[in-house]
């Protein structure tokens, strides 16, 4: 006889039951806290959650053993959770203890799904067959029962079916019937079928085989309907029973080959369902080893580009640092080369201008030492001669000293008032015995309150090469004119003096000693001076234009 | 006028004496230990320090003790060098100028005039007035050698036009400033005005003729008062009559 169908945990109840725990974590809503150990409390509801029910188990346990947890509310919910676990473990007895203190919480503090747990209490003592015991709690569960309640249809039908075991089978109908009117207007196909195919075997039972087919037949449609195969076997078996016993064995047959095609599927199902799950799992396994693979690849490959990137680049780079290098140290390297020959070339032309005069030096001063008749007139001579040529050594050396230092910017230049007379007198000074040794007129006409902006060292170094050009190519007995003329901003110095024919004067490098040296200190000094150097030459004479800045003074000349 | 000189080489010494020839009294110091002993007991009027002495700088060293001295005095740096370098340690004690060796008498000369005017803040004064003027001494520049004229030592003052001629019991210096300038800077109080172009040393009078309106100075000298400085003496001087 497969009669009874009995409800499972229902998952709506455990929706329920996930919720209400929930509700009373502390870690998934702030807004209650009555438990202290948080941490156990929030790992047990989320074990139950995810369905492993075995840590949820042990969790609750240990909430329970410690007593930590006071609030009745949340005790309750472990009880029930520790049944229901305890339940699905078909460890009925337990269960019903758990339950039943459950229910004993529940009463005390007025919590409104203790119906349920009736229900679930119930549903334990039918499994243990204690088929009073569970009619009772069924009955209590029913006096306090809501017809809303989304598991009515459910316990009506359990309680009737104990009723069916205890065989009063009036009130077994009265409770088949009212769950399967539910049903009907819930248009809850599965469970019409199981109510209806119960109330079947309820008339069947009794031999009341005219009302009980009809049931069977419907219980058949529905189950049709409802497409659950487990149902669909059962109404098919029932019907091969009810045929069987009807002696009409040919339909009797026809249902269990029904009957037996449904189990054939089921298996099939489950079959297909496990070798779905296999090679759902051996893909997925395979495709986990295939990106894995491919990972280490593109890792791989990423790093190499990355490495081979960073090392073109750093070679790039390195490239460009030595070419630019490259080129600083080629554009020094010629700088240095042009420097090297200058100084090379002046090197040269210094020592052979002082070649020859220090030679000639030497060479008179042992024609002096060795000359037995000393005469005085000689000897002024020879001496005089001695001094011109150490005088002019003397500014080849300084002028050289000057360009040195102008060069290494060394050189000291301080703009100060110089009054003109009397710097021209200074360096006049040093030309005094040339100038009386070739009796030369000095034509000076410069006015008595001259003073120019400039500095003392190197104008007077351009003074002394003007002078010592001057006197050296002025013919005996001739003049030297030096005049100077102010305007508002400056004063033009002009140094003026006969020359001998051109042939004769025009030595290799023309006037100026003959490194060229003086004229281009002359020309470098003037400009530091803020001034102009120029030189202006005929075949008779030459003429020296010096342009000075004015100094302004004359809020001291107020005298 | 004297001369502190701060110069260890005797060629150098010898030279500078030959230079000056006579024209200013040379005081010579040769170790820095000695200079700076000299400094506080020798009067002197400027000074010429060679900057290197045994290849150190002492002479900015000296340079310094000497600026720490009241009143101070200017100093001339002496040195063969040109180089920039040396002058940038020497310009913290602020030289009056410089002398580069070697040098001729202009150049000391000038080195030396240059230093007064720079000293007193006084550019180009001697070319344009002949002197510079101290509150005390006046320098005058006269044939090329500057001479230092203590106001005390001058007996009067002659004016014609721009010039003034300091007379002393020895000797007259040209100078080339007004009066009354020289009076505002230097002569008053000591000097008094006794007629439009003379002003007398006070403790250089002998006596005072009011009736035939002569001063008769210590050296003899006798000077006309005008009447129009007259009553003016006779206020200042408050004299017994």
């Amino acid at each position: 006889m497969y009669s009874f169908i009995l409800f499972g945990i229902e998952k709506q109840a455990i929706v329920r039951i996930d919720q209400e725990l929930k509700k009373q974590c502390y870690h998934c809503s702030a807004s209650t806290t009555f438990y202290n150990d948080k941490d156990t409390y929030h790992g047990l509801h989320i074990a139950f959650s995810s369905n492993n029910i075995d840590r949820a188990f042990a969790l609750c346990n240990e909430l329970l053993r410690r007593n930590i947890i006071k609030k009745p509310e949340a005790k309750f919910w472990l009880y029930t959770i520790k049944g229901r676990i305890l339940k699905e473990k078909k460890l009925y007895p337990l269960a019903i203890k758990a339950i039943s203190k459950a229910i004993e919480i529940g009463h005390a503090n007025e919590i409104l799904y203790v119906k349920e747990s009736y229900a679930t209490q119930g549903q334990l003592y039918y499994e243990l067959k204690e088929f009073h015991k569970a009619v009772t709690v069924l009955e209590q569960w029913r006096s306090v029962h809501n017809k809303n309640d989304i598991n009515w249809n459910v316990n009506l039908h359990n309680l009737g079916i104990c009723y069916l075991h205890l065989k009063s089978y009036a009130k077994a109908s009265e409770s088949l019937q009212e769950s399967l009117a539910i049903n009907q207007k819930r248009g809850d196909t599965l469970n019409m079928a199981k109510s209806a195919m119960d109330i079947g075997n309820l008339y069947y039972v009794q031999y009341l085989d005219s009302i009980a087919i009809p049931y069977f037949k419907k219980g058949l449609e529905y189950a049709k309907k409802a497409k659950d195969l487990k149902t669909l076997r059962n109404a098919y078996l029932n019907m091969a029973i009810v045929e069987e016993n009807r002696k009409r064995f040919k339909k009797a047959l026809e249902y269990r080959k029904e009957a037996e095609k449904v189990k054939d599927s089921i298996w099939n199902r489950d079959k297909i369902w496990q070798l779905a799950e296999k090679d759902k799992e051996l893909t997925v396994r395979l495709n986990e080893e295939k990106l894995a693979k491919e990972r280490l690849k593109r890792h791989g490959a990423f790093v190499i580009t990355f490495f081979s990137l960073a090392g073109i680049v750093l070679v790039l780079f390195l490239g460009i640092k030595l070419r630019k290098k490259n080129r600083k140290i080629t554009f020094q390297k010629k700088k240095v080369d042009a420097l090297n020959t200058t100084k090379d070339k002046l090197l040269t032309i210094l020592s052979h201008d002082l070649k020859t005069p220090v030679y000639f030096l030497s060479n008179k001063l042992l024609a002096l030492s060795t000359k037995d008749s000393k005469e005085q007139r000689y000897l002024d001579k020879e001496i005089q001669a001695c001094y011109s040529i150490a005088s002019n050594t003397s500014l080849l050396i300084e002028n050289t000293l000057q360009w040195a230092l102008n060069n290494r910017n060394k050189l000291l230049f301080k703009l100060t008032v110089i009054h003109l007379e009397t710097m021209i007198d200074q360096v006049l000074y040093y030309f005094k015995p040339v100038i009386a040794l070739k009796k030369l007129n000095l034509n000076i006409q410069i006015p008595e309150f001259c003073t120019v902006t400039g500095d003392n060292n190197t104008l007077k170094i351009i003074f002394r090469n003007i002078f010592d050009n001057a006197v050296k190519y002025t013919p005996e007995e001739r003049a030297i004119t030096i005049t100077a003329k102010e305007d508002n901003e400056s004063i033009l110095l002009i140094i003026e003096n006969p020359v001998l024919d051109k042939k004769t004067s025009s030595n290799v490098s023309g006037p100026f000693n003959s490194t060229g040296l003086g004229h281009q200190l002359c020309k470098e000094f003037a400009i530091k001076n803020g001034g102009v150097f120029e030189v202006f030459e005929t075949s008779s004479y030459i003429q020296i234009s010096l342009s000075l800045r004015k100094s302004h003074q004359d809020e001291y000349i107020s005298v | 006028m004297n001369i502190f000189l701060f110069e260890d080489n005797q060629e150098d010494i010898d030279r500078l004496k030959t230079t000056i020839c006579g024209n200013y009294d040379l005081i010579v110091a040769n170790t820095i230990e000695d200079s700076l002993e000299m400094i506080n007991n020798v009067s002197f009027d400027i000074a010429i320090l060679d900057i290197f002495i045994d290849g150190m700088p002492k002479g900015i060293n000296l340079a310094n003790s000497i600026n720490a001295l009241i009143p101070k005095k200017p100093i001339i740096f002496l040195t063969s060098s040109m180089d920039r370098t040396v002058f940038e340690c020497a310009k913290y004690t602020e030289p009056s100028s410089y002398l580069i060796k070697p040098f001729n008498p202009l150049e000391l000369q000038y080195a030396i005039e240059l230093a007064f005017e720079e000293f007193t803040r006084q550019p180009a004064a001697f070319a344009t007035t002949n002197g510079v003027i101290l509150q005390d001494y006046i320098f005058v520049k006269s044939d090329k050698i500057i001479s230092k004229v203590n106001i005390k030592e001058v007996i009067y003052v002659e004016t014609d036009a721009n010039y003034c001629n300091l007379v002393t019991a020895d000797q007259k210096y040209l100078i080339k400033v007004s009066l009354q300038k020289l009076l505002d800077q230097t002569l008053k109080p000591l000097f008094i005005q006794v007629h439009r172009s003379y002003v007398v040393n006070i403790d250089m009078i002998e006596h005072i003729y009011l009736q035939d309106n002569l001063v008769i100075m210590e050296n003899g000298e006798k000077i006309t008062l005008s009447h129009r400085f007259k009553s003016q003496i006779l206020k200042t001087m408050n004299l017994f009559k």
